[in-house]
């Protein structure tokens, strides 16, 4: 036996999901000491639109069971809500002696509507001949298996079976009738419902009867086997309905016999529920085509543009007859010609067609594709470190220091303290107070150690105990006031939120110094952050606040790793005595002054900071591409780096205040970007490319090729002139 | 010597020609030129006049008009260039190369001088929804004392 557990839900096809509590086991043969197994149950999706009584929400979400209500196929008891369910494990004795089994994938047709069936074949290895006619399973009672929420699952109009059938006739009840329907509500809810059936068995499940009678021959034979766990990134392979895959056409050939290029257009690919990839062909006569389109979808191989639908928005190209412009556009290489077909394209892509199959068959990773750097780009995955371990989330301290003995701190509002101060200035309580402050000698109102205000509830940065708590002050007790309670421990982070950063070009002007992050931090000051650090990240907040001395920490996260942090203030003291008040004074004008000194020298520096970083940077763009200045564009990197330097975003910064004045600043963070405007000609790719540093023969590229370093190959039988005349061309760019 | 003469369309700066209506017809090496750069006397005829792409078999090369013919009399004199661009395509197609530009193959993270600086800065600004609220906080009040 062998057959490993899958670890996570596994995505196949539209609308069917094979998930882990039971795995193929392909060893399994009916006569063995094992259980058969099976369960299918449906789950839903919703995706309203509009909240109703029942529903809220427009976010995707499980809906876990499926009612006859909302969708009509439990009329057997069409008064309940019962999922539409089972989990049948077949006892070992029952199993047909000498039987392969295994089921198979079949579409049902249709493409937004489609119906996913399933088949069963047999097998006698011994006799090696097809199980037929017979069911291979012995008979077997239903009320003896262990059924999960299961009371129909029949469609509309259909009776449920009895307490006596054929395992054959469950699968072939439960297979048919718990197909897969996507379709959206017309009733009182206004939205869609996407089903899903979920199926876990032990059986093994083949995308096609062909792959499946190929496995009960030879059970080495696992290609197309869908239950089956290799999938080290599930995250990217199962099916997602939503995604559309990009291919960006840069170059290829135009239509008829001429050869204007067609480039730069965008399509917008979206499979009908299913895997597409691409793979390399050798092309010949009747398939002029170095790549093919390959994708599965319901039990089916489909090539070109079965079952593939384009997405015909604004910024992208309109495809209107899919087959012959798609092809002929972007897939269609001319083998007569050094001419290439050029794209990006973030479908999978393979060397071959068995790797194709692979890779729709789940034997393949998706980290294993030709283009998967290009794909790791696009969807804005994070490429693990190649060296020491993957950072995998910071991890905060934590303050275990318990602040409830000897002190207290009291949380109290203006009420609350209004009452302390009513008892302590209460001169009915003059002497209990004395009394109970004797271990302070003559300087009893140090007792109260100081009142701080914070700019939010206590309770969100510290645990707080014994609501109503009446204060202490030394061993006298408070007759009347109360309070909020008291801190037990500083223990707390504020969670602020955050924001996903996504690029806006998806090119070097995405980041410094043609564009600039800067954050305003509530009571810690206005900061520039080192974009290129957060960007394609989700970047998050949080702040630490003592409770002691109102010190605050803002940190700040990419992907839940903390990389910055700024100090402030958050709190403001009140002063009780005339010392506190001459210290108090005294912080506030000192930090003021501070900040207006240093201020002037923060932005004095800041802005240097900022052209110099500018400018350094546009200076090593121009060197960087020195040949194009030699090429004309020489005044326009001057005059670049000349605007670079003098234009600089109008931030000034400061940190965190003193006293109340933070209080007076945002209360909330803010990011800034500060995008350099620039202008970008429409054509420049076609007419000049963009900066390269790539490597390979002539004939690997497309369009525009200027050349820093050209060697000419060995074979060239010209004279010296036509050489240099030639390295003259390539150094200043030809067209290939 | 034998020339076959073209209508080529495609610019000279690109490696591939569409060289169309060929005619063949004899003319005559001047002297005081060579391989690269010869001048052919042929016969005056107005279609030969409005070509401007030519191969000479006996050197085994295509050559461009690097300016327009010359007439003289019933002569036309072409004054021609080698198309070492095309003539050596086949192994310029198979040489290796770093390209600086490429419209094909590059990388859009590099900083690209066509790209220009405008004057100023478009800023986008976001909030994120934490809010702290000073106008209704909470004290802390610190007491020595309490079990």
């Amino acid at each position: 036996m062998f057959g490993t557990k899958i670890n996570n839900v596994y995505k196949v096809c539209n609308g069917i999901e094979f998930y882990d509590d039971y795995v193929a086991d392909l060893g399994f043969e009916c006569n063995e000491n094992q259980d058969i197994k099976i369960c299918i149950d449906g789950w839903a999706y919703k995706d309203f639109t509009v909240s109703d009584d029942t529903f809220s929400g427009t976010e995707l979400e499980y809906y876990e069971g499926i009612s006859s209500e909302t969708f009509g196929c439990n009329t057997s008891n069409s008064a309940q809500a019962d999922p539409i369910g089972i989990e049948v494990t077949l006892p070992a004795q029952y199993a047909q002696a000498n039987t392969r089994v295994a089921l198979y994938l079949i579409d049902g047709g249709g493409d937004n509507d489609s119906f996913v069936y399933f088949g069963i074949r047999t097998y006698n290895p011994i006799s090696e001949q097809w199980v037929t006619g017979q069911t291979p399973f012995m008979l077997y009672d239903m009320s003896g298996g262990n059924q999960k929420n299961f009371y129909s699952i029949g469609l509309p109009g259909n009776t449920p079976p009895g307490t006596v059938q054929w395992l054959w006739s469950r699968f072939d009840e439960m297979v048919t009738r718990c197909n897969t329907v996507r379709g959206t509500m017309s009733s009182a809810y206004v939205g869609t419902y996407y089903q899903i059936t979920r199926i876990s068995t032990n059986v093994p499940i083949f995308d096609t009867l062909a792959h499946a009678e190929a496995f009960l021959v030879d059970p080495d034979n696992t290609t197309g086997l869908l239950n089956v766990p290799s999938h080290t990134d599930p995250e990217h392979d199962y099916i997602n309905d939503q995604k559309y895959y990009k291919m960006k056409n840069l170059f290829a050939r135009g239509s008829g016999s001429t050869w204007t290029p067609i480039q730069n257009i965008n399509y917008r690919i979206k499979p009908v529920g299913g895997k597409i990839c691409l793979y390399k062909t050798t092309p010949t006569a009747g398939h002029p085509y170095e790549w093919r389109l390959k994708g599965w979808r319901n039990g089916y191989d489909f090539y070109a543009s079965d079952g593939i639908v384009y997405d015909d928005d604004d910024d992208f190209y309109n495809i209107s007859d899919v087959t012959e412009t798609f092809l002929e556009h972007s897939l269609k290489f001319d083998n007569v010609s050094y001419r290439v077909n050029i794209f990006d394209t973030d479908i999978p892509t393979w060397e071959n067609e068995q790797d194709a199959d692979d890779y729709i068959n789940g034997l393949k990773d998706i980290t294993e594709a030709l283009n998967y750097d290009y794909i790791a780009r696009t969807n804005q995955e994070i490429l693990g470190p190649d060296i020491g371990l993957a950072d995998i989330g910071n991890d905060n301290g934590t303050n275990g220091m318990v602040y409830s003995y000897g002190s207290r701190m009291y949380v109290m509002s203006s009420s609350h303290l209004a009452g302390f101060f009513a008892d302590v200035f209460d001169t009915a309580n003059i002497n209990d107070i004395l009394a109970g402050t004797q271990l302070f000698g003559t300087n009893q109102i140090n007792a109260i150690s100081g009142i701080n205000y914070f700019p939010c509830a206590i309770s969100e940065f510290c645990s707080v105990a014994s609501v109503g708590a009446t204060p202490h002050v030394g061993s006298w007790v408070c007759p009347t006031a109360t309070s909020n309670g008291y801190v037990t421990q500083n223990n707390k982070l504020i969670d602020c939120g955050g924001d996903y950063l996504k690029p806006i070009y998806n090119d070097f002007r995405d980041l410094e110094p043609y564009q600039q992050l800067w954050v305003t931090l509530p009571f810690c000051g206005t900061h520039q952050l080192q974009l290129t650090k957060y960007l394609n990240k989700y970047m998050s907040f949080k702040y630490s606040i003592d409770a002691v001395t109102g010190a605050c920490s803002c940190h700040v996260y990419a992907d839940g790793i903390e990389l910055d942090t700024f100090d402030g203030v958050c709190s403001s003291q009140r002063p009780i005595t005339a010392i506190d008040q001459t210290t108090y004074l005294s912080n506030v004008i000192g930090s003021v002054n501070s900040a207006l000194s240093s201020g002037v020298g923060v932005v004095s520096s800041g802005a240097q900071a900022i052209g110099g970083a500018v400018t350094g940077n546009a200076l090593s763009v121009a060197s960087g591409i020195g040949g194009v200045a030699g090429s004309g564009a020489s005044g326009v990197l001057g005059a670049y780096n000349v605007l670079q330097a003098v234009d600089n975003p109008p931030m000034v910064t400061r940190g965190g205040s003193s006293g109340c004045l933070g209080f007076f600043g945002c209360t909330q963070i803010h990011l800034h970007f500060y995008q350099k405007k620039t202008i970008k000609p429409a054509h420049a790719l076609m007419l000049c490319g963009a900066p390269s540093n790539v490597s390979g023969t002539v004939s690997s590229f497309a369009g525009f090729l200027k050349c820093s370093t050209f060697k000419m190959s060995d074979g060239f039988t010209g004279t010296n002139d036509e050489l240099n005349e030639i390295m003259s061309l390539m150094k200043n760019g030809i067209y290939v | 010597m034998q020339i076959t003469l073209y209508t080529q369309t495609k610019p000279y700066n690109t490696i591939t020609r569409n060289m169309t209506a060929p005619i063949t017809i004899n003319g005559v090496l001047r002297d005081d030129c060579d391989l690269l750069n010869p001048e052919i006397e042929i016969e005056y005829n107005a279609t030969n006049i409005n070509k401007n792409y030519a191969y000479i078999p006996d050197f085994g090369r295509y050559y461009y008009f690097r300016k327009p013919p010359t007439i003289d009399g019933k002569k036309i004199i072409l004054h021609l260039h080698g198309d070492s661009l095309y003539n050596y395509r086949n192994v310029i197609y198979n040489s290796y190369c770093v390209a600086e530009r490429s419209s094909s193959n590059y990388d859009l993270m590099l900083p690209d001088s066509v790209v220009m600086g405008e004057q100023g800065y478009t800023i986008f600004n976001r909030v994120l929804p934490y809010k702290f609220h000073p106008e209704q906080g909470e004290y802390i009040l610190t007491i020595a004392g309490g079990i």
